[in-house]
């Protein structure tokens, strides 16, 4: 073989192994990189060892590989020469004939070999070694992407895996919350349930990630609220009471009574602010109740001077309300609220089943005592769940401000009760009533509960006295004189009698203008 | 072993020698030739190679003058027999005749014909009858006379050139494709360039006779030529050749697309024969001492256009012979740029007509100044492709008019 020949073959050979070693070094170094780039994306540590054998191993493969890929045959030299240096397949020819005799042959060999002399290099190389310097470049960039990015990378991704640490400040601060509920007035199982939300919620807190003290934090403040829902019966009772008109005020009633201490604006944000607030409201809880109370009574007062019949018909619809919504609302049997308002249920029907036998006088006082009663009774009640209520409130309140990291606002709350419109009262003589009663008074027509008094208008009412149904401007002077001498008697609140004066004057105008 | 020294100081004798023949005979050509040097080199390439050339071209461009005065730079007893529709073969080969001695015995002697000669000019050959033609047939390819049984041999080296005029159809007996593929090469003569045109019409001013002397004789022929056999040809060459003939038969298997969708009838073994025994000489002649890639394409169009017979469909794409055979050398070597030929000035053949294909002339990288001059002068499509990496081939390949 010739020699100058050979030594281009030795060249083409370095030029291999170079190349070679290059694409190993970038293969090596880019796996290492890509390798190092996704452990630190699951922020997941190994030892730098391994990047090493990785890459290493990588290197190898790949320059061995190139080697073999680039390494060219005496045949594909001779080939790529011809190709390079317009040699027209002098090379080839020499190569092929290499062993052969001739004077032509040996002639051609000679040219060729002189041709080829001194050639450097086969001149496409230059540009072949750019792939594998750009590809050296580009690794060298992977690994050192993958070097510079810090352990915890992925956790820019997906922070909800990391470890939620929670500080010593808000863990303390927890405890307290903790041990202020349990020296806290609420009742026993409200104490309780609210004990165990909080406490489940600190045992989370040792080894929870971010994601899971969020949804703890979210899960203990539901639990807070289901367990004063629970222990708080009002927010069952008053639902079922409002959807009756004759009860509809006083539920609403019982209802802000409870949620009064809000008109003062106090973010209860302390223990010792439910306990203030608790006294500060005491009063305006009886009072709201009070006022409905009242305006219940008075309207049993009037009532009381009518037949006994309607009398009977419009307690006994009134018993029906509050046994419907006790009804619903069984499972507070035991609480104090529902006791109020099942006593005074029983006592109005006792007094709806004897009627006929009680004077006016008593009926009034019986009125009288068991609006009081009731308003006690209730008041009394309902100053407990308030209070309830406002723990509920400074419980959610400590926790939102301890773990501000872990919620961006609390559940709001919905203390509000609204009168639905439209509701029919419940009565043995409405076809779609609620299941009406069997009451032994018989009809209630004329001035009973199932006929609205259409005030101004030319409708008849029933007489008492002639039993007749005669135009209401008849007997309109009889009532308004009834009502002047209970009024004068000072059994009524200053607001019902200026009602009932404003009422009357009205009634008076229309029978002088009819 | 390989020889230190600068090898073009010890050139081997006979390579000399065989250059210096080839650089004689051109230049003593080209006293009476003017341009043409395509034509002479292939004519060169054909003779030192061994075979018989068929030269086509319009009246007037030197085809006849071109053959007489190589006769006499050969040094080679030349004959010229013109064809004519009532020349019979005995007026070719020779007959017998019956003569008196000087005792008055009578004896028959063999009267030799026109042919017995090194160099024949077989002037407007397809003017005569294929029944004369064929009489051809047996001293082309065997270098031998056959008459009344008798075998008359004829001394080599002998060389066969013919001339057609392909515009001239009335009279004319189209070539059978036997006596076509004895025919080395068909080289087509075009019309001189207007530099060329004014050289010779300077140069007839002056004198109409033929200047050119004997510069080599039949033996030095036969010495370039066994030395041209000796030019090592590597096996992807070879099978480069091979599978261009091969590629040429539509009914292979292995044929390409173009042959099967433009050739009627492929070129036969002694297409491959002669693309390879011509590019030796060719290599030999340009200074190489191997057959490359450049000289089989080179030699592919001179060797194959008269022995593939393109079809129909070649008719209705308005594509030549040698535009079919620039596919078959695209289609042979896809690493292989294919020379691309000029179509601008194809005439479509009349139908019913043996199709005969556009002669392009042969070009090599050394007449590369004489071709671009060419070029400005004739509008010729040229097209230059890029050979190799550093290297242009410009190949210029212009048309003539495709006989009726």
């Amino acid at each position: 073989m010739s020699e100058n020949f050979k030594k281009l073959k030795t060249k083409n050979l370095i030029i291999a192994i170079i190349k070679s070693v290059i694409v190993g070094v970038a293969a090596g170094l880019a796996a290492a990189g890509i390798v190092m780039i996704c452990m630190k994306l699951c922020v997941t540590a190994i030892d730098s060892g391994y990047y090493f054998l990785i890459g290493f191993a990588t290197a190898a493969v790949a320059g061995c590989g190139a080697f073999l890929a680039l390494r060219s045959s005496d045949k594909k030299l001779a080939k790529r020469i011809d190709e390079d240096y317009s040699l027209q397949e002098r090379v080839q020819t020499m190569l092929e004939f290499a062993g052969k005799e001739g004077e032509i042959v040996e002639m051609q060999r000679a040219d060729t070999s002189a041709r080829i002399a001194g050639l450097p290099v086969l001149k496409s190389t230059y540009i072949r070694f750019i792939a594998p310097v750009v590809s050296l470049i580009l690794a060298c960039a992977v690994f050192g992407t993958a070097a510079v990015l810090p352990a915890d990378a992925g956790s820019v991704f997906d922070p909800g895996n990391d470890k939620y640490t929670a500080t010593e400040t808000q863990l303390m601060a927890l405890d307290t919350l903790i041990t202020d509920v349990e020296n806290s007035s609420v009742g026993a199982s409200l104490k309780k349930e609210l004990g165990n939300a909080l406490g489940d919620f600190r045992t989370a807190l040792d080894d929870v990630t971010v994601y899971g003290a969020k949804a703890a934090f979210a899960e203990t403040v539901y639990k807070i609220d289901d367990a004063v829902i629970d222990a708080n019966s009002y927010k069952t009772v008053c639902p079922e009471l409002v959807k009756y008109p004759r009860t509809a005020l006083l539920a609403k009633a019982f209802n802000d009574s409870v949620t009064t201490y809000q008109s003062r604006n106090v973010r209860i944000s302390a223990y010792a602010q439910v306990e203030n607030l608790s006294v500060l409201t005491e009063e305006a809880v009886g009072s709201v109740i009070k006022k409905e109370v009242d305006a219940l009574r008075a309207k049993l007062n009037v009532l009381k001077n009518s037949t006994t019949a309607s009398l009977a018909g419009e307690l006994n619809d009134t018993v029906n309300c509050f046994d419907r919504t006790l009804a619903a609302s069984q499972k507070y049997a035991e609480d104090g609220f529902y006791t109020a308002l099942k006593d005074f249920g029983d006592k109005l029907k006792e007094i709806a089943e004897n009627v006929d036998s009680y004077t006016d006088d008593y009926m009034q006082n019986t009125f009288d005592a068991l609006s009081d009663a009731l308003v006690t009774a209730s008041a009394e009640a309902l100053h407990a769940q308030a209070f309830n209520r406002m723990t509920q409130d400074f419980v959610r309140n400590r926790l939102a401000d301890i773990f501000t990291d872990l919620h961006s606002g609390l559940p709001e709350l919905d203390d509000s009760l609204t009168i639905p419109a439209g509701s029919n009262v419940p009565s043995e003589n409405d076809p779609g009533g609620e299941g009406g009663d069997n009451d032994d008074d018989g009809d209630h027509t004329g001035s009973g509960g199932d006929q609205e008094i259409d005030f101004g208008s030319d409708d008849k009412i029933f007489n008492p006295f002639t039993g007749e149904y005669v135009s209401y401007l008849e007997l309109l002077d009889f009532y308004q004189n009834l009502l002047s001498n209970k009024m004068n008697g000072g059994n009524l609140s200053p607001e019902l009698i200026k009602f009932f004066e404003d009422y009357f004057s009205s009634l008076t105008e229309s029978k002088s203008n009819g | 072993m390989e020889n230190k020294t600068d090898v073009k100081n010890q050139p081997n004798e006979k390579v000399k020698a065989f250059s210096l023949a080839i650089s004689k005979i051109k230049s003593e050509l080209a006293k009476d030739v003017v341009g043409q040097e395509d034509i002479v080199d292939n004519v060169i390439i054909a003779i030192i190679a061994g075979g018989n050339v068929l030269l086509e071209g319009v009246p007037g461009v030197g085809k006849t003058r071109l053959v007489r005065s190589l006769g006499r730079v050969l040094s080679l007893p030349f004959s010229r027999i013109q064809f004519t529709p009532d020349l019979m073969p005995s007026d070719v080969t020779g007959t017998n005749v019956i003569e008196k001695d000087a005792s008055g015995k009578m004896s028959t002697v063999f009267q030799r014909g026109p042919i017995f000669a090194n160099l024949v000019l077989a002037d407007e050959i397809n003017r005569a009858t294929p029944k004369t033609q064929s009489a051809m047939l047996e001293v082309m390819q065997e270098h031998k006379v056959t008459v009344a049984k008798q075998t008359y041999k004829i001394d080599e080296p002998f060389f066969v050139l013919a001339t057609q005029n392909p515009i001239e159809q009335d009279g004319t007996y189209p070539l059978p494709e036997a006596q076509m593929d004895r025919f080395m090469f068909k080289l087509v003569v075009k019309f001189p360039t207007v530099k060329e045109l004014a050289g010779i019409v300077n140069m007839t001013q002056i004198t109409l006779d033929e200047t050119a002397t004997a510069v080599i004789d039949g033996k030095t022929i036969l010495e370039m030529r066994e030395l041209s056999k000796s030019v090592p040809v590597i096996d992807d060459v070879l099978d480069y050749a091979v599978k261009l003939v091969s590629n040429t038969h539509p009914e292979l298997d292995t044929s390409s697309s173009v042959a099967k969708k433009y050739i009627k009838y492929g070129a036969s073994p002694r297409a491959a024969q002669a693309i390879i025994t011509a590019a030796k000489v060719r290599a030999l002649m340009n200074g190489k001492y191997n057959v490359s890639y450049d000289d089989i394409k080179a030699l592919a169009y001179p060797v194959l256009r008269h022995r593939i017979k393109i079809n129909y469909n070649a008719v209705n794409d308005k594509l030549s012979v040698d535009d079919v055979i620039s596919k078959l050398l695209g289609d042979n070597s896809k690493d292989k740029t294919a020379v691309k030929v000029d179509t601008d000035n194809v005439v479509p053949p009349v139908a019913d007509e043996p199709v005969i294909a556009d002669v392009p002339d042969d070009g090599e990288k050394k007449k590369k100044e004489k071709k671009i001059k060419e070029k400005k002068e004739k509008p010729v499509k040229e097209k230059k492709v890029k050979d190799k990496k550093n290297e242009e081939v410009n190949v210029t390949i212009s048309s003539t008019e495709v006989g009726q």
